[in-house]
């Protein structure tokens, strides 16, 4: 009698055991680390990529929009038992990127899986395309897998090149790109903007910077910024520009600016920024203040001019000259993002709907009229701590 | 005849009820208050906490009359036979469908989040197979189950949190107080209903020990509940912001996604955070489905109510799969709690206690 309930008991627990729907062998699964989206162009696209021997994209499909490309690292040679390639890439064309999946699992052995990926790459044209870039932008946000740590990126040239890039130090490219951003620690010249960022600044102000990453063959270089207004690219901000606007949004972490004083090139090492923003209205004006005040260390003088930076008095003139400096850039550049791009990168609405909610009342169903012709002042103090170990 | 263990403590009342308010309705509860009031989040989770404090309190007055009763026994004692047994029945079928909730919106976020190709069905009898090995041993293992799973969930998901710290930007909760009085009066059914599940109090309270002591099992219990709500809003929604807080489905798993664990290759946590959830969720079931059978069983006038747990399963199952969608399924959910939650929080304690008042000053002669 024990014997038997024991033996039924197994039996039914087989039953429990056979229910693995989810199970997917480790090798036969993609972990995609990085995907690259582009605007599918059909006859543009289809001589380039001929010339380029690249895929060849089906012809027989008017309803293509995207190209997508999909990039995974050979877990078996990172566990150090397979061989062959360090990485697999796949490209497809679709009218919708789920539609892409589904047609990609006819080609491939593995089920992808975007649990891991690193980065999502934009073509430029994509990212110009307001209704494209919305529906990437829910599929985004959408999916389950996909995390708000990764970067979101857009890229002047097509993103399919971005994953291509062979980098020697680093083969799993989503990796490599990640190792990048953690620079953004030491210059502000990368844009500090992760999607999770990204989404919420759309959401909230219509209004985002985006990471620019530019490819050549052995490596990428991620400076700059895109500029995105109601949902889609309408520009970009150079290296200088972007640090700018990273002291700005105080997301500037370390920086180097360089001055000439006396004929002589001083650059000055920043290590710690801090912004403060306040917006004040005076006289039927609303003005945008940045507070920024800063530290950095004297990085180089003039070899054989003794004595001058041991002073005080020569310190306090530099700090003000290098004040001077990031002023002039941050209004150069606020001036280009509210004058010419007219986007609310700053997220003005959300500040005064925070701290000016009476200002903001009044103000709210005109704001996209009434931000243009805001005013703005900045006030940069900086402290030089040291000046390196010769007088 | 009482099985010997048929007792629980008030501070294991207290994490009974802890882990039944705390179940499904706290992965959409930052969304609903954020939707609703904005900045005003904390105050909104404060004043449902008084709100749920003050309905605590009323059932442990009405309770603390009749020790050792469920609410089978003393609403036919107030109300009479036919009347005191529909509102207990009814109690039962209220439990049930609280049940099937549970198992359905734990389908959903499963199936979302971890096991994307296992049928819906396998995922929700699952759960209940093992709710109903729970439920049938009765109300002490059910008290140390939720002794041990409470202190475990709280204390990893602060732990989980800890990372997101640097990454909170407080000024989301400005501006302070300037949400119109009438979105306050809207949205109040919102977090009033995080607190669905106090009402158990009815069923359970007849097995503590020491009944006086349900009071401070009742202010333990909103007390904690509401220090997990307002901890996991106020953290939402600085992490997120308003806008985004309230366009997710499941804030609170989309945190999960966002923390890297710093210098530590770990990433996805979610899967911990979905165990965790996991966990309480299985907690509310057992003691709702555990509290149906047992009132079912007080109704048939039966000793045990372990034989009545099994055949109640395909009940819940049938009652789970009803809703088409995930969006069906949020609006019957109101419905659900707006109309019964209502009924069986506020107006049958409420009601009951001012009958069993008017009847002591009548004389008593029927509490003796």
């Amino acid at each position: 009698m024990h014997r038997e309930k024991i033996l039924l008991l197994l039996l039914i627990m087989t039953i429990g055991a056979t229910g693995c729907w989810d199970k997917v062998e480790i090798e036969n699964r993609a972990f995609v680390t990085a995907v690259a989206i582009d605007k599918f162009e059909p006859k543009k696209d289809q001589e380039a990529r001929q010339e380029e021997g690249k895929a060849k994209v089906p012809e027989d499909s008017p309803s293509n929009r995207y190209i997508v490309t999909y990039a995974y690292p050979n877990t078996g040679l990172i566990a150090g038992k397979g061989e062959g390639e360090p990485r697999f890439q796949f490209t497809a064309t679709g009218k919708t990127i789920s539609d892409i999946n589904n047609g990609l699992a006819t080609r491939m052995e593995g089920s992808l899986f975007f649990g891991h990926v690193k980065l999502i790459v934009l073509g430029e044209s994509l990212a110009k395309d307001e209704q494209l870039m919305r529906e990437v932008l829910d599929a985004i946000e959408r999916s389950p897998q996909i995390g708000r740590k990764i970067s979101l990126m857009i890229t002047p040239g097509t993103a399919e090149d971005i994953l291509a890039v062979k980098a020697p130090q680093e083969p799993a490219l989503g990796l490599y790109i990640r190792n990048i951003i953690e620079q953004q620690k030491r210059t502000a010249r990368i844009a500090d903007a992760d999607l999770g960022y990204i989404l919420r600044s759309l959401h909230e102000s219509k209004a985002a910077v985006v990471p620019r990453i530019v490819a050549s063959e052995k490596e990428v270089k991620i400076a700059g910024a895109a500029v995105l207004k109601d949902y889609k690219q309408i520009g970009w901000l150079g290296e200088l520009e972007t640090r700018a606007l990273m002291f700005m949004m105080n997301k500037a972490g370390q920086a180097n600016i360089t001055v000439e004083m006396d004929k002589i090139l001083l650059p000055v090492h920043i290590y710690h920024a801090s912004t403060d923003i306040r917006i004040e209205e005076k006289d039927g004006e609303i003005y945008t203040i940045f507070d920024i005040s800063m530290e950095g260390e004297l990085q180089q003088h003039l070899f054989e001019v003794k004595g001058q930076t041991y002073d005080d008095k020569y310190l306090k003139k530099l700090e003000k000259t290098v004040s001077k400096e990031l002023e002039q850039q941050i209004q150069d550049v606020y001036k280009k993002i509210q004058k010419e791009y007219e986007t609310d990168l700053l997220q003005l609405n959300e500040r005064l709907r925070k701290n000016k909610p009476d200002l903001w009342e009044k103000v709210k169903k005109q704001w996209d009229e009434i931000y243009p012709r805001t005013k703005m002042a900045v006030h940069v103090a900086t402290e030089i701590r040291r000046i390196g170990v010769s007088r | 005849m009482k099985r010997n263990n048929d007792v629980i403590l008030s501070s294991q009342l207290a994490a009974i009820l802890s882990t039944t308010i705390i179940g499904v309705g706290i992965l959409s509860l930052p969304r609903d208050v954020a939707e609703g009031v904005g900045p005003d989040s904390w105050l909104l989770i404060l004043i449902g906490s008084i709100l749920a404090l003050i309905h605590g309190l009323l059932m442990y007055c009405l309770v603390r009359k009749f020790p050792g009763e469920t609410l089978v026994e003393f609403s036919q004692t107030l109300l009479g036979k036919v009347l005191g047994k529909v509102i207990s029945f009814g109690f039962c079928i209220y439990l049930l469908i609280f049940s099937a909730v549970e198992v359905r919106v734990f389908g959903e976020v499963t199936k979302q989040y971890l096991l994307f190709n296992t049928p819906l069905e396998v995922l929700g009898i699952t759960l209940l197979i093992l709710a109903v090995y729970l439920a049938r041993s009765g109300i002490e293992p059910i008290a140390r189950m939720s002794e041990i799973i409470f202190p475990i969930a709280t204390f990893t998901a602060v732990l989980i949190i800890l990372p997101l710290m640097p990454e909170l930007d407080m000024s989301y909760l400005k501006p302070v107080l300037r949400t119109p009085i009438k979105k306050f009066i809207t949205t109040i059914p919102a977090i009033f209903f995080s607190y669905v599940g106090i009402e158990v109090l009815l069923v359970f309270s007849a097995f503590v020990k020491d009944p006086k002591k349900i009071k401070n099992g009742v202010f333990l219990t909103v007390g904690l509940v509401t220090f997990f709500y307002l901890s996991i809003t106020v953290i939402t929604i600085t992490r997120f912001g308003l806008e985004e807080t309230s366009h997710m489905t499941t804030p609170v798993l989309e945190l999960f996604k966002t923390i890297d664990i710093p210098g530590a290759f770990v990433e996805n946590i979610e899967a911990f955070i979905m165990s965790i959830w996991i966990l309480s969720v299985f907690m509310t079931l057992a003691v709702i489905y555990y509290g149906a059978s047992l009132i079912l069983s007080r109704l048939l006038g039966s000793k045990e109510q372990n034989y009545l747990v099994l055949p109640l399963m395909p009940i819940i199952y049938f009652l789970a799969l009803i809703p088409d969608n995930v969006a069906q399924l949020s609006e019957y959910m109101e419905k659900f709690s707006l109309y019964m939650g209502t009924f069986y929080i506020s107006l049958v304690p409420i009601a009951l206690l001012v009958i069993s008042g008017f009847k002591k000053k009548k004389g008593g002669n029927k509490s003796a």
